[in-house]
């Protein structure tokens, strides 16, 4: 299946809506400047000391070395169109939604089961013993040991726009809109509905979790921390730096902050470090105990990076991907793998 | 420590009224394959709906700020835009790229294999493409209960209205269907 077409009318209105984005921006500052002469003049040394400070950036970032550790060792094309990846049960469990169904892929790239999943998958985790999978309107719970599907949940709030999918503390939390419904594996049943709607009615922007907690950034900026197992509120900080929870590792929260990524402390939002990744979105992460991966883009242009950082934020290395976005990530053996939205996987150590 | 990837809940609505440039990517994402199969459906050439497809999204870009979540669903708009330029390439005989243009976006030539996939998308006859005509209440419930063989009763509970109100959606949105497939 060619993807040329879609692929090359991706990239070009990736790059026209991020110009959009810049004169909007222009556009805002517009009438400030025309208003308060004085304000000019206090932008202009601020841009004086900003552009000095970025000197110093640019200069640091020169120094992280960008081609050398992380390598690829191989790319598979395993399904028409990509999504949602997730390793367990010494597998990765590949979500196919142009076929709908789930395929659990060797360490070698061999596809060794095809699950069959009605519906659109919105996410799909391996945890808690078992594979789960997020639909539009399911959630079905595949055991790993016969490959089949044995149980069928319809979350009380259908994932109709997409939905996220976690693992708790003995336990797997289903995220919609502002809902997060809690799944029992024991008896294949939600249990527990929580609202995530904040004070002033905002939704939650984004979440992670870790064994312990589930933090929740709300639409007026506060974090808000939940018990992992039973959904009970844990507390509400203000992160030092402002940023969406990409994911939570004992206690840590990394967040997407700036032109980069900063890990804060989830019990009293303290800034723990902080890293530039030169000027980029973050697309995905992924980790384990050996390291953390991050999947962006540069917003100048060019092609998408796989950075990898250890576990005090310093980039151990960079890597120009071949493909544009991703739609999965995970580690496996030490690896991780990346699903690109062509369907293709880039395996990279 | 596992896998986290952008947020998958954020609706349509809220990709579109942000000013994201992500968020519009994944909007894209989302309906690409839906609108160059509408397009092929109706212009039974893949040249034009791949140009339509890039002037619509195009169009929807530049306008993305005027698009009001309470006015409608994100896919409606975008299919509106999607008809007007439908409906002024028949006119002119033509895709127009003035939105392209503006955007400064090139034409793309398409390839032997973007071809057979645009044409492919047109004949889909998948439950999908006849759906999309369908608003987004009547899609979801047709979804619901003729594809994924939910009952009325469990449908109506997870929508928080009544059985009666989902047998409606479901018997109006097959009726759309079965007109749009020439049928009565």
């Amino acid at each position: 299946m060619s993807k040329d077409f879609v692929t090359t009318l991706r990239l070009q209105l990736r790059e026209a809506a991020e110009r959009e984005a810049q004169r909007s921006r222009a556009r805002r500052a517009l009438p400030e400047v025309r208003l308060r002469p004085l304000a000019v003049t206090v932008a202009l040394a601020l841009l004086l000391v900003a552009l000095v400070f970025a000197g110093v950036r640019l200069d640091d970032h020169r120094q992280v070395p960008t081609t050398v550790a992380p390598q690829i060792v191989a790319r598979v094309a395993l399904v028409d169109q990509g999504g949602r990846i997730s390793s367990g049960f010494g597998s990765m469990w590949v979500a196919d939604q142009a076929a709908g169904r789930v395929l659990r892929v060797t360490p070698t790239g061999a596809t060794s089961a095809a699950i069959r999943v009605p519906g659109t998958i919105a996410d799909l985790d391996a945890a808690e013993g078992a594979v789960w999978v997020l639909t539009d309107s399911r959630l079905y719970r595949i055991d790993p040991a016969s490959n089949r599907v044995v149980a069928r949940i319809v979350p009380p709030v259908p994932a109709s726009n997409g939905g996220g999918l976690f693992a708790g503390k003995g336990v797997m939390w289903v995220t919609v809109g502002r809902s997060l419904m809690r799944v029992q594996p024991r008896t294949d049943a939600v249990d527990r509905s929580v609202d995530l709607l904040g004070r002033g009615g905002e939704q939650p922007r984004s979440g992670a979790v870790d064994a312990n907690a589930i933090y929740v950034l709300r639409g007026d900026g506060e974090m808000l921390t939940l018990d992992a197992r039973t959904g009970a509120r844990r507390g509400l900080v203000r992160p030092a730096v402002p940023g969406d929870p990409l994911i939570a590792h004992d206690g840590r929260v990394l967040l997407e902050s700036g032109s980069g990524v900063a890990a804060i402390d989830g019990r009293s939002g303290r800034l723990l470090w902080r890293t530039s990744l030169g000027d980029a979105r973050i697309n995905g992460v992924a980790g384990d105990a050996r390291a953390l991966w991050v999947q962006g883009t540069p917003t100048g242009g060019g092609r998408d990076q796989l950075w990898r950082l250890d576990a005090k934020g310093d980039v151990r290395g960079a890597l120009p991907l071949p493909d544009i976005g991703v739609t999965g990530m995970a580690p496996l053996a030490g690896r991780v793998w990346l699903m690109a939205p062509t369907g293709t996987v880039t395996e990279v150590r | 420590m596992g896998q986290c990837m952008r947020p998958a809940v954020v609706s349509d609505e809220a990709l579109l009224a942000g000013t994201d440039p992500a968020g519009f990517e994944e909007f894209y994402a989302r309906h690409v394959d839906m609108l160059l199969g509408f397009f092929s459906r109706r212009t039974r050439n893949a040249d034009m709906a791949a140009d339509l497809t890039a002037e619509t999204f195009a169009a929807a870009l530049q306008s993305r700020r005027r698009y009001r979540p309470q006015s409608g669903a994100a896919v409606a708009w975008l299919y509106g835009i999607a008809k007007k330029k439908l409906a002024d390439a028949q006119r002119r005989g033509y895709a127009e790229r003035k939105a392209c243009r503006r955007l400064g976006m090139e034409r793309i030539e398409l390839t032997d294999a973007d071809i057979a996939r645009i044409d492919a998308l047109g004949d889909s006859t998948t439950a999908s493409a006849l759906l999309e005509v369908l608003g987004p209440e009547q899609r979801a419930a047709v979804r619901a209960h003729v594809v994924h063989e939910r009952s009325y009763a469990d449908i109506a509970a997870a929508e928080h209205v009544s059985e009666a109100v989902v047998r409606k959606r479901v018997s109006r949105g097959l009726a759309t269907v079965r007109r749009r497939m020439g049928g009565r």
